[in-house]
This record gives C-alpha cells, structure tokens and sequence, in this order.
C-alpha cells in the first residue's frame, strides 16, 4: 500500500483525469445519490467515480449525481476540492449519498522528520513543512528560492545576483562563530553537502528542523538545523508527464549614479590635474553600466514521467536552466535529472533508489575588476580603440568591458548521486531499513588572464580539478504500535559510518605560448608554489534513536538521540552524544477547553529541549602537523609546522536549545497561528582563537567559548476568503532574533578582518559589529580644530576681515588651553574628517575606534499572497529585513581619492569640503589615509528593506476545455521577481550574502541582484 | 553459549571497528611524529627555516629600515609608505607586526631541539645545520631588538597548549645578549670548510653577523676581532668595479658576497621589493631622497651612481631605483614586472665588513687605527671609481666617522643598513630632524622633525598587543 498521503492525491488525480463521462451501456448499475457537507448544505461540482475505473461524473447544482457502472461490487471515490475525500462501498444499484467533511489539511498533513514520517497533528518540535504547491507558486531557479520568505525562523539570502550562484541560509542565527554555518541537508534520507543540484520541481516537500528537538536525531551535524528534502514520487494510475517552459528576461535592478565626463572634469577642475584633452583617449563620456549590463534571458525548461502500478513507483525528470547574467559574458547552463524508482515486490519488502545527475557549466565575473573598477574608472576614458577592439590601460585604470569579455572563469560541475534502499517489515509495526549514499562530484574550474589584459604583459592560467566523494550506509528500525487504543508507542533505533573525502589537482601556469590553447603543454613557466595534489578525509560513526509516546493523541512526548564519533577531534574526545526531549500537549482535546469548539479547532503547546553539535571544522586540527609545498627556498621543498596549532584536546561544539511553541487552528483551519520562543546556547565554541604571533603560530582551534541566540518568531495563514470561485490566502510570518556571544577564549576579543575591514567580537555583544572611526563631520576651518582640555570642540569666530579672532565655548568666549588633533604625524586641518576623540589624546589613531555598526537585521518578515479567481491565480511576496547595517566596501571605495585616476560618485564631486566655510560630509580631495579610514562610520549605511520579491500570475484553462485537447491540465502564467524594493541603502542591494559570522555584512560591490519578468507554461497530461 | 559471548563481544567489536573508521591521518601533511626522522629531513627543516627569513624580509628588508631614513621618501601616497617617511607610525600597520619573524625563531627552534634527535645524521653535518639554526635565531633576534627594543625571548618551540604562550617582553640588553650566545654556538658548531651556496648561512656569514652586533653594542674590538676572523679565511674579496653589479644579480659569481637571500619567483611568489624600488607595471613606493642623488650626482665618475639607478631620471624624482636588476642593452636597468622579479637580497658582503671596520678602527682611536680607518675607506672609493682621500681631511673622529657612514650611504644604498648605521651611531635624531621639516613641509604638515625620541623604535604591533596582554608599548605609542 502506498502511503495515506500518495492514496489520496492518487485519487484525486484520478478523480480530475477522467472527468469526460463514459457512454451508457445497457447491462449496467445505476447509481444516484447526493453530496452535502457537515451542515447539509449540498455540494456541487464533487468528483464521483468508482475506485480503479475511468470515468467520473461531476454533482450537479443541488450535489446529485447519477453514475452508470458495470455490474460488480466495487468502491465510491466522492472528492471536492476544500473536503476530505471519502469511499463508500456499493453492492449493487442504489441511492449513495454521502457527508464530506471539510479538510483541515494542515492538521492531517504528514510531515517528514528524521528517519521518518509523522503526522502534523503530532509534531512535536519546531518543524515548518514546506509543500510542492507553494514551491510551484515561484519560478524557483534552486532550492533555497522555494523556501526563501515562506518560514519563520529561516533567513534566506541569494549570495548576489550572478547566474548559478548559491544562496545561504541561516536557521535562528548564527550559532556558530568559526564552525560551519549552513544547516544539514537530507535529501530522500541522505545527506548532501549542497541543494544546488536539485531541480525545485522535483521536491515534493521540504521540511525544515528547527529546534534541537526535531534536530538531535542527527546529533554532530544538526546545530545549524537540519532541512528535509523529499523528492516526488509517481501516484497510482496512467503515466503523468509534466512539462514546464519558462523564459524571462532580467534586467539591472536601477542603476548607481556615476560621474559623467563633464563630472569627471569637475572633479579635475578641483586638484587633479588630466592630461590632453584632445586625445582620444581621454575624450570620452562613457555610461560604464551600461556598456557592462545587459537585458538577460533565462531559459527553463522542465520534463517529467512519473506513474505506479503494481507495487512500482516511478517520478523521472529532466530539466535544463539556461540563465545569462545581467554582467555581459556571465552565464550559467544546468542540466538536472532525477529518477526515483520505488519497488515493492511484497507487502514486506520494498527496494527502491533516487539518482540525481547534474551538470553544470558557467562563467564566473571578476566583479571587483569588472563592475566596480567600471564604477570608478573615468568615463573619459576609451573602452574601444576606433577598430572596435578593446582599448588597454589608460591611465593605469583597468577596462572593465575588455575584463568581462576576455577574462576566463569558468566551471563544470558534475555530481552525481546516488541512494538505494532496502527494507523489510518484519513484524506488525516494525520495519527495517538500511540504505546506502554514494556521491560524487567531479568539478572543473579553469582560469585564464589573456596578455592584453595583463598590466605586466603577460597571460597567466589555473586550472583546477576537483574529485569529491562522499559514502554513508545507515541500517535502522522504525517500530510504530497502537495498543489498547489509546496508547500509540513509536521509535527508531539505528547506525550509520559515513566517510567524506575530498582531493584536487591543481596546476598554474604562465607566459602561454599560445592563448588558442589552454592546456598546459602551451605555459612555458609552471608556478610552484600553486602547483599540487591535494587531499583529505574525514568519518563519522553513529548511533541514533527515537522513541516516541502518545496518548490518544493528545499527550505526546518524543526523545530523540544520537551518538557520534567523529575522525576530526582528539582521540580522546571523539564520541558525543546528543540526546532532546520533547512533548506536546493538544490542549483543545482536554474537556475544559470545550467552549471553544467550533472557533478553535486544535490548539497544540510543545515544549522541547535538547542538544545538538557541530564539527564542521578542518578536517585535522586536532593532529599537530608539518606542512610542505609552499615553503622553497633556494630550489628546496622547505617543510615547516603548520600555522595552525594542533590541539589535540578538540572536541564537539554543542548547542543547547530550549524551545516553547505553540500551534493553533481555527475556524476550521483557516486561520492557522504557530509562534516559537527559543534559547539557544552553543558552548565549547570552536575557533580559531588567535595565538600570540611570538609562539610561531597564528592561531589554535579551540573548544571554549559561548554565544547565545533568543528569538521569537511566528507565523500566520489565513484563508480570508474561501468561496467556491474566490479565494484569498495569506501567509505571514515574522522572526526576531538576538544574537550575544557570551564567552571567549582568554575573554580575549576578537578583531577578525577581511582585507583590512575589521570587526569586534567581545563577549556580551552580538557578532558582526563593524569595527572603526567615528565620522563627526568634516572641519569647516583649519581653526576648527580646537579643543578645550577635556576635548570639547570649540567654535571659531572670525572677524569682519574673515581673519580668525577667538574661540567661544558653549556660547562663551573661550581663553583657556586649545588642544589640536593630529593624526599620521600632522595637525588635521580644514576640510579634514573630524574623528571622535575616544582615546582622549591629541592623536587619532587606531586606539579610537569604535563599534560603528551592527550588520544583523533587528526582524525579518515575509508576507504571501495567493488569491484565486475562477480560473485565475494571482501570488505575491513581500519580504522584508529591518534594522541592520551594511559596510559599503564600494562606496568607500571609490570615493577614496586613492589615486587621481579614480573618479568619485557624483554627490562627492558636489558636495565635498573645497574652501574653508564648507560644511560637508565629504572630506577635502587628497588621498589622505587619515580621512578615509576603514572602516569609516560615513560608509555604514542602513541595509532596512522592503522588497516585492515575487509576483505570479496565472491562468488555467478550465479543465473540460483541456481536456478536449487531451491535455489534463494547462495552465499559464506571468512572473516577476524583485520588481519593488524600498530601502536607503546606497550601493545596488541591501540584500546580501551575511558572510562568516565574523565577518558578516562587508558590501564589496557584489554583482548587482536583477529585476525579472518572464512568461511561463505548464501542461501535463 | 556462543550466542551469549557473540552478545557481549559484539559491541566491542563494534566499537573497535569504529574506532579504526574514526583514525584518520592527514593526507597532504605530515603529522608530527613523522617528522624529524631522516638525516633528508633535517635539510628540508632548515630550507624551510630560510623560507620564514624570505617571508619575513620580502618587504620587511625596506620597510623596517631605509624609508625611515635620509635614503627614500615615499613616491606615492600610500598610508604605510607615508607613515614611515614621516616618522609617523602607527601600531596597526602590517610593518608594525613581528609575527613572521617569530614564525622563523619558531622553526629555528624547532630545529635546535630536534636535529641533534635524529638518528644516522654524522656528528659533522648535523653541527652545520644546528649552526646555520642557531645563528638564524640571533639574527631574527637581531633584527628585532633593533627595530622594538626588547621582545619577548622563545628559546624553545611551543610545543603544549597548557604552558604559558603570553610571555612579557624582555630588555633589549638581554635579548642581544642572547644574540651574541646564539652567534658564538653558531660559530662553534659551523663547518667552516663550507663555502657555498652563498644563500645559506655559513661561517664567513655568522662571524659577519657577529660583527654588525658588536658594532650595535659599540664593542669595537671584538667586531675587528670577528671581522678579522672572517678575513682571515682568505676567501673573500671586493669585487672588481665591472663585477661591480655582479654583486646583486649573480651573488654566487664573486667573492665579495658573504650571504645573499635566494629568492625565485616561480618558488617563491612574488617579493616586496620590486614594487617598492622599481618595476615594469607600477609606481614605486619609493623615491631616492633628493639630496642623497645630490651626493650621487657629486661625483659623476662613481660607478655606483649609474649601477644604482638610472642617471635620465635624475633631473626630475627618481622613482626606479635599478640597483638590484640587470642593465639593459640600452644601459638602463631592465625593471622586471612586480609580480616576476627575482631579486637576490644582500644580507652581508665584504664592503659592509670593510666599512664597519673602518668605523671601528676610527672609533678606538689613535693613530695607527684612523690609518687603518681611511685605508679601508679607500679602498672602497677606489673600487667605485672615486677620488680616495686622506687623514688629513678628518680633523676629529666624529668628522671621519662621518664620512664613513656617507660611504656607506652611497655603497650599501637600498640593502636595508642606513637606518640602523644611524641608530646605531646616535645620529638618527640629528639627521632625520631636518629631513622630516622638509618633508612634513612639503606634504602640508605641521613642521615637528623628528618628535618623541620614542619614535626610534617601532610601535609593537596592535594585534601583538591584543594577543598578548602580558606585553607593554613603546612610548609614545598609544597602547
């Protein structure tokens, strides 16, 4: 038997299929009844057929029908979109009338958790459960888009708007500083490393785990949360083929303003000195954004086979991706296949497997020397010499257009994998299963610099070859019993060893004898240094288990545990164990709360506690090691200790969490609420704590430390309008999160950087905290900088003559001791920042910084729309990020006068400091370290937004017309994606990849997100 | 009976197997315990020891010195190269940081401890590699003590994490004391019968070291001493004028060199000092101080002076200094790209050793000593292509001390000594005070010279400060 859940979507696709009615034959029963609801009010346009037959008929206005059937006992099939379908057996000719009960879907929804299935009505933890109908709602490009907004607690973030690019996603904070930061994902029971792979249209459901509760069952892995992806499998009846097409088009989301030639000039007028004007060279007014973008398309085309019989159940799909990048030469090509193959000889024994294939080819943008060296090139200068060919270096300024066309990036990325199952029932209730993982990726990254690219003359090359494999076998039980009615008894007792090993080959090169050819028999010089084999392992073995009791249903308590050795610590301390508890008490089922029936149909509270771990760490920092391949000298291959300290002592990271939920339904489903509190604790942080540099070690893994993450977040669904013709569903939810870290190792703080941005991170403070000079504005006059002893600024007043005469104070004439700051060795002056003074001394120098930002968001929320009418459907999203900030890396950047060839933003070339008078916010021109400081408080900027994310809208012919085509469905839409944002932010989007935890929140100039419209079809029949 | 055995062993079997999955060994390292095994290994240790020298030195060998003396001004704008030309420097910035240096001592210690542990390393060879490991240490620490003061002292590797890694700095006085024990070893362990590579560190190279720290310590006996030991090996001599430029592009093919840092960048990436002198693609970041192509310019026949940078640039700033880089077919210095340069860094040659016994013999004074002061002087003048002069044009001591430092100004240009000469001989603060004026007057800052006398040592590094709460700054450094 199929599972209750593939049992009734069987149905009611067989229901749909076979809506043209049979003709009348003479040796046949007749049929009649009428279909009503609770209240007797009747039904019309129910599904009625016989069970195992084609043809149906549809109930009348006054829910009548008649059904002609040929003369064998068999079973009613009654269904109606909104009810639960129901059977009635019939023996004969004769009046069936029949009650369909309202569907309280979410109720009776099954819902995927560790190493099982179980009913919403009986979840216990904080699971949100995402279905392939909402999935459809969006045009996702990959899995994360799917979920992206729809659950609270689950903050989805699209690394930039580059075709292929993965997204990351953060289950209730970071709970981590050093480990790794992206949940477990289990796709059909395995675990993969990516979802990349996945065609969204495969996936039936996702589930997302995300207290430790739910969690704990996969003990080492699981702190970050665990996301459950299920892959659709055939329903009961005739081959069912799916075909999907989607094209689009994309375009930059809004452009940034730059300075223009005659801005460019202006900005010249004041200090910088251009050369020749006459030349054509530097005669130009280029729109580098322009020249750099383009209107994209995006190509989607999607198959899939699927159908059962007989105790076989196959879903096979392929699927294409052409997607170009809104940055000329960028582009990502996918193909996706899937087969899924269930076979169930017995009633014991079933044997089944998933095999995912997919590849991968695109190429990558530099963007640093792409987008944001266009951003401050001068438009003055050439791009195309008068033959069309790319102009060179001017000005020691790169041409971004030359590097987007000529340099090479590119990937292929192959991966395969593979799932095989085996189980067996061996007694009422008690099943055994043991399946096997295998996968593999093959990925290919080759980069090539082409000579005229080169500002030394000459071309460079890498190539890269990756090989991944990755192999678990897991045997367990699953033991599900009812006893005396009342009493339902479930577990799950099993092991499992895993092994993960990676290695690559890599090879660099330059001075190409030939740039047709990129294989390296053409460089003639190989670099050492990056020239190399690599590779390393790691394994996990497991134990793990569930036991679950209920009581009628309404009491439930379940514990999950697991125990893991794991290949990465100290042999003294590889084995953890993280046991949860949970429970669930359905208090709408106890007497008292019995006035609320009819308003409130299940109220559920949960509450659970446990522990989950993390050992996303290098594969050997617990062995102390030597390390070769980088350190020649003088043609030997030095061997030298490792940088990293070995810490023999390392063990798990673990996070507690505690979680109190709780469920509600009214009004017959249609208002559904879930709220969560969490606390979550991860102790014995691992990170690499810094060790003092005269050790000859840079830093130790180490085991101490802890941060803390609190959070509320909620949901709500709600049909406001559920007619027969006209519905209207929104989703809201919402989550707050608050971050600390708590202790750290020595209570030393760190000063984590990338580049030469810097962050704190102390104990009591939450992480990503921009660390920097506080901007306070820019002197007005050389004599503005004065201060009285206490480092109070004074005013000058000048005399009629503009000749400085004194200082006042507070409004008084001031005549005591005036201190100047001073900063690299010089007394700042006007037109210099003035930096607030928090070391209180005459200089401003690195002992004044400053956390000057925060780069987590305060909430985050998301609001979904589906509205349907007749034949029509119309969704969308809004989403939204609040609070927060951003370092505008980019921004800094270009408005740092580093060097005169380099153009500033157009508000910089209006407003900065020129004379003495000037009130501005942007310092005199001159490239001064001490007034662009990095980081500067002038570019921490506020990442708040609020984004139209998606919008679809579709229409489905009716299915009577369809069917005259022999199509069973069709149905065609419009989609648009990011179409709104509001936000201050000045860069291209708010909306960026968190980075690592340390690090979070640093804007480099990211390929900009796009705005897209597309027009897609989907048919099956 | 069996089946009840099979239950209780069967765990434990379980677990075994378990733990035999669980041990993993790195792949693409070596761990620990596998190390230090082979006489082959000791070899690969030191070469790798030389790789911290490199990777400390690549920029280190200029930043630490000359751009804080008369030889450069900043070419550009660059905060770091600003900040040493004007004296300014700041606790965070990447010159302030002494962690390579300490990732040197740190193999160097490690090689103390574990070469004389391995077996079927003859008693010979094994004492050359210690020596080479020993003299290192006191370099790096020679160097440190010179560019912070004191420093903390790690004279065994770390090797536990429950032992004390914070430790406080100590006195300068001690760490070269230190310095010149870890020299003496040296000198007693080497072969002196091996001469080559010049790359490495050998006997002619330890007792120069020992030379310059007996200068810094203004012992001036005991630098003739080892100097004279050195001499005494008859190995070494100045090379001729046209091997003149031999000296930096083929260090091996003279005689003069007596250690030279390797550096190849197909092995080694690319050096700091190609973008810091002068390079095919890029700006320099430094500029010959205007007065010193002044002193160049002074003495047109002086074959350092075209060997040294390329006289067209003189009637404007010199940016490319073309010391280290061949000459062209043109005459000029062939610039190699920033990223593909192999410069062979002068650690120690003859003419430094001359020089310094120049100074030395006129330090200890008399008559026969400043003899032997302006013979020495001479011999270099004479070599470069210039007039020699005589005692009689220095009426005191300090005049041909003076003259002294000039010439080695002029022939030891861009080889990381100017600074420390200057520090050494107390005139640091008297020189740089008016180059400093000039300077400050010239980028618009407030005229101050040279400020606190604090500021002849660098600031210890803000991150070394945050790791480090047992260490206290530098005056007037902010802490």
């Amino acid at each position: 038997m199929p599972t209750s859940k593939h049992y009734w979507l069987s149905l009611l696709f067989i229901s749909l299929l076979f809506t043209s009615r049979g003709g009348p034959l003479t040796d046949e029963w007749k049929i009649t009844g009428k279909v009503v609801d609770k209240k007797g009010t009747p039904l019309s346009g129910a599904t009625v057929n016989v069970k195992g037959r084609k043809n149906s008929v549809i109930t009348r206005a006054d829910g009548t029908y008649d059904l002609s059937v040929p003369p064998s006992r068999g079973i009613l099939v009654f269904s109606h979109v909104g009810f639960i379908t129901q059977e009635k057996a019939f023996n004969g000719p004769g009046v069936y009338d029949i009650t369909l009960r309202e569907d309280q879907k979410a109720l009776d929804e099954v819902v995927v958790v560790g190493y099982g299935t179980e009913k919403k009505r009986d979840v216990t933890g904080a699971i949100v459960s995402i279905k392939s109908a909402a999935i459809n709602e969006r045009q996702p490009v990959n899995a994360f888009d799917a979920m992206q907004g729809l659950t609270p607690g689950v903050q989805i973030t699209s690394g930039s708007g580059a075709p292929g690019e993965s997204s990351t996603i953060r289950i209730r904070g970071t709970a981590t500083i050093d480990g790794g930061v992206n949940p477990l994902y289990i796709v059909d029971g395995a675990p993969m490393e990516d979802i990349d792979g996945i065609n969204p249209a495969d996936i039936a459901s996702i589930e997302i785990l995300k207290d430790a509760a739910s969690a704990a069952i996969y003990g080492s892995r699981s702190a970050n949360g665990v996301v459950l992806i299920t892959t659709k499998r055939g329903v009961e009846g005739k081959p069912r083929f799916d075909l999907r097409y989607y094209t689009s088009m994309k375009q930059l989301a809004h452009k940034l303003p730059q300075a223009n030639a005659r801005e460019r000039r202006m900005h010249l007028a004041t200090g910088v000195s251009d050369r020749d004007s006459l030349n054509p060279a530097f005669s130009n007014d280029n729109d580098y954004q322009d020249l750099l973008t383009r209107i994209a398309r995006r190509n989607q085309a999607d198959l899939a086979v699927s159908g059962a019989s007989k105790g076989l159940n196959y879903y096979a799909s392929l699927g294409y991706l052409e997607d170009q990048g809104i940055i000329i030469n960028s582009y990502s090509k996918l193909v996706r296949s899937r087969v899924n193959i269930d076979y169930k000889p017995n009633d014991k024994l079933a044997f089944g497997n998933r095999m995912q294939f997919s590849y991968q080819t695109g190429n990558f943008i530099d963007e640093g020397n792409v987008l944001l060296q266009g951003m401050l090139r001068p438009a003055t200068l050439q791009v195309f010499l008068p033959d069309g060919s790319f102009a060179g270096m001017v000005q020691a300024r790169q041409n971004p257009v030359a590097w987007a066309e000529l340099n090479v990036n590119r990937n292929d990325d192959y991966k395969l994998d593979i799932y095989d199952y085996l189980s067996y029932q061996l007694a009422a209730g008690l099943k055994f299963t043991t399946d096997v993982t295998i996968n593999i990726e093959y990925l290919k990254n080759f980069k090539f610099t082409p000579r005229s690219l080169s500002n030394v003359g000459d071309n460079t090359g890498a190539d890269r070859r990756d090989f991944n494999t990755y192999l678990q076998w897991q045997g367990y039980l699953n033991y599900n019993r009812t006893f005396a009615k009342d009493h339902t008894v479930t577990g799950v007792l099993g092991i499992s060893a895993d092994k993960d090993s990676r290695s690559y080959i890599q090879i660099s090169g330059s001075n190409f004898l030939t740039e047709a050819i990129g294989t390296f028999n053409a460089a003639q010089l190989l670099n050492q240094n990056s020239t190399l084999t690599s590779a390393s392992r790691n394994t996990l073995a497991s134990a793990f288990g569930r036991l679950g009791y209920s009581y009628k249903g309404k009491y439930i308590i379940n514990t999950n545990m697991r125990l893991d050795g794991s290949s990465r610590f100290g042999k003294d301390n590889r084995w953890a164990f993280f046991p949860s508890v949970s429970g669930a008490w359905h208090i709408s089922d106890e007497p008292f709360m019995r006035w609320t029936k009819g308003n409130l149909d299940d109220a559920k509270i949960r509450v659970s506690y446990g522990l989950t771990g993390n050992e996303r760490i290098g594969d050997y920092d617990a062995i102390q090691r030597y390390s070769f391949g980088s350190y020649y000298y003088n043609s030997i291959s030095g061997v030298v200790p490792n940088a990293v300290f070995g810490n023999n002592k390392l063990s798990w990271e673990t996070t507690a969490d505690l979680d109190l939920g709780i469920d509600l339904s009214f009004l017959n489903g249609r208002v559904r609420f879930v709220a969560d509190w969490y606390d979550k604790t991860t102790t014995d942080l691992l990170y690499n704590a810094p060790l003092p540099g005269e050790s000859g070690y840079s830093s130790v893994r180490v085991n101490v430390g802890s941060i803390g993450n609190r959070g509320f977040e909620f949901g709500i669904d709600a049909s406001l309008v559920r007619k027969k013709s006209f519905s209207w569903d929104v989703n809201y939810n919402m989550s707050f999160n608050n971050n600390r870290v708590r202790k750290l190792y020595n209570g030393t703080a760190l000063t984590p950087t990338s580049g030469t941005t810097t962050w704190l991170v102390g104990e009591g403070a939450p992480l990503g905290q921009f660390y920097g000079w506080k901007a306070l504005g820019v002197y007005q006059y050389n004599e503005s900088n004065a201060y009285t002893k206490d480092w109070e600024q004074l005013t000058p007043v000048f005399n009629a003559q503009g000749v400085f005469d004194h200082y006042t104070y507070k409004g008084q004439i001031y005549t005591d001791v005036v201190q100047k700051l001073t900063s690299s060795g010089t007394v700042l002056q006007g037109g210099d920042v003035i930096w607030q003074n928090n070391h209180k001394d005459n200089v401003i120098d690195d002992a004044d910084r400053t956390v000057i930002g925060n780069a987590q968001p305060l909430y985050t929320a998301g609001l979904t729309n589906f509205i349907s009418y007749k034949d029509f459907g119309l969704s969308f999203t809004f989403y939204t990020s609040w609070g927060g900030q951003l370092f505008d890396y980019a921004r800094y950047y270009i408005n740092s006068y580093k060097a005169q060839t380099l153009t500033p933003q157009p508000d910089v070339i209006y407003t900065r400091w020129k004379k003495p008078g000037d009130i501005s916010g942007y310092p005199r021109y001159g490239n001064l370290a001490y007034n662009q400081r990095e980081i500067s408080s002038i570019y921490i900027e506020d990442a708040t937004y609020i984004r139209l994310r998606n919008v679809r809208l579709s229409y489905k012919l009716p299915a009577a017309l369809a069917s005259r085509a022999r199509i069973q469905g069709i149905s065609a839409y419009i989609y648009g994606a990011n179409l709104l944002t509001w936000t201050n932010y000045r860069w291209y989007d708010p909306e960026i990849d968190p980075g690592a935890p340390l690090t979070m929140g640093k804007d480099s100039g990211r390929y900009p997100r796009y705005k897209e419209v597309g027009l897609g079809l989907n048919i099956n029949f | 009976m069996t089946r009840k055995i099979l239950r209780i062993v069967a765990p434990f079997i379980f677990i075994a197997a378990c733990q035999k999955h669980l041990d993993q060994q790195p792949l693409s390292d070596l761990s620990t315990d596998l190390f230090w095994k082979s006489p082959d290994d000791a070899r690969l240790g030191i070469a790798g020891m030389y790789d911290g020298l490199q990777k400390t030195l690549s920029s280190n060998y200029i930043d630490w010195c000359e751009p804080r003396s008369d030889d450069f001004k900043a070419g550009g704008n660059g905060e770091a190269q600003v900040n040493l030309s004007l004296n300014a420097l700041d606790a965070n910035q990447a010159e302030a940081s002494w962690d390579n240096l300490y990732v040197t001592i740190s193999k160097a210690n490690f090689a103390i401890k574990y070469i004389p542990r391995i077996s079927g390393l003859a008693g010979q060879l094994r004492d050359h590699f210690l020596a080479q490991a020993y003299a290192m240490r006191g370099y790096c620490y020679f160097y440190a003590v010179r560019v912070w003061g004191g420093v903390p002292l790690w004279l065994t590797p770390y090797e536990d994490l429950t032992k004390n890694v914070a430790l406080p700095r100590t006195p300068a006085e001690e760490v070269l004391n230190t310095v010149v024990a870890d020299l003496k070893k040296a000198d007693s362990l080497v072969d002196t019968t091996v001469t080559s590579p010049v790359f490495e560190i050998n006997a002619g190279g330890i007792l120069a070291m020992l030379t310059e720290v007996y200068m810094w310590k203004k012992e001036y006996q005991n630098a003739l001493d080892a100097s004279g030991r050195l001499l005494a090996f008859n190995r070494y001599s100045l090379a001729a004028a046209a091997d003149w430029k031999k000296l930096f592009i083929d260090p091996a093919g003279t005689k003069e060199n007596i250690w030279s840092l390797n550096w190849v960048y197909t092995q080694d990436g690319a050096n700091g000092m190609a973008i810091r002198y002068g390079c095919s693609d890029l700006t320099s970041y430094y500029y010959i101080e205007p007065d010193l192509v002044t002193r160049f310019r002074s003495n047109p026949g002086d074959i350092r002076r075209r060997l040294t940078y390329d006289t067209a640039l003189e009637t404007s700033a010199v940016g490319k200094i073309g010391k280290f880089y061949p000459l062209g077919t043109n005459g000029k210095p062939a610039y190699p790209s920033s990223k593909l340069s192999d410069v062979n860094y002068p650690l120690y040659r003859l003419a430094d050793i001359l020089l310094l016994r120049a100074e030395a013999y006129n330090k200890l004074g008399g008559a026969a000593n400043t003899t032997a002061a302006v013979d020495l002087l001479n011999q270099i003048r004479t070599r470069a292509g210039i007039m020699p002069v005589t005692e009689d044009m220095f009426p005191t001591q300090d005049d041909l001390e003076l003259a002294i430092l000039n010439e080695r100004q002029l022939e030891l240009f861009g080889e990381g000594k100017r600074w420390f000469d200057l520090i050494r001989t107390d005139r640091a603060i008297p020189t740089m005070d008016t180059v400093l004026k000039a300077r400050q007057q010239e980028r618009g800052f407030a005229e101050t010279g040279f400020g606190d006398p604090g500021r002849i040592l660098f600031p210890i590094s803000r991150t070394a400060l945050n790791e480090n709460k047992n260490l206290v700054q530098n005056p007037p450094y902010s802490d």
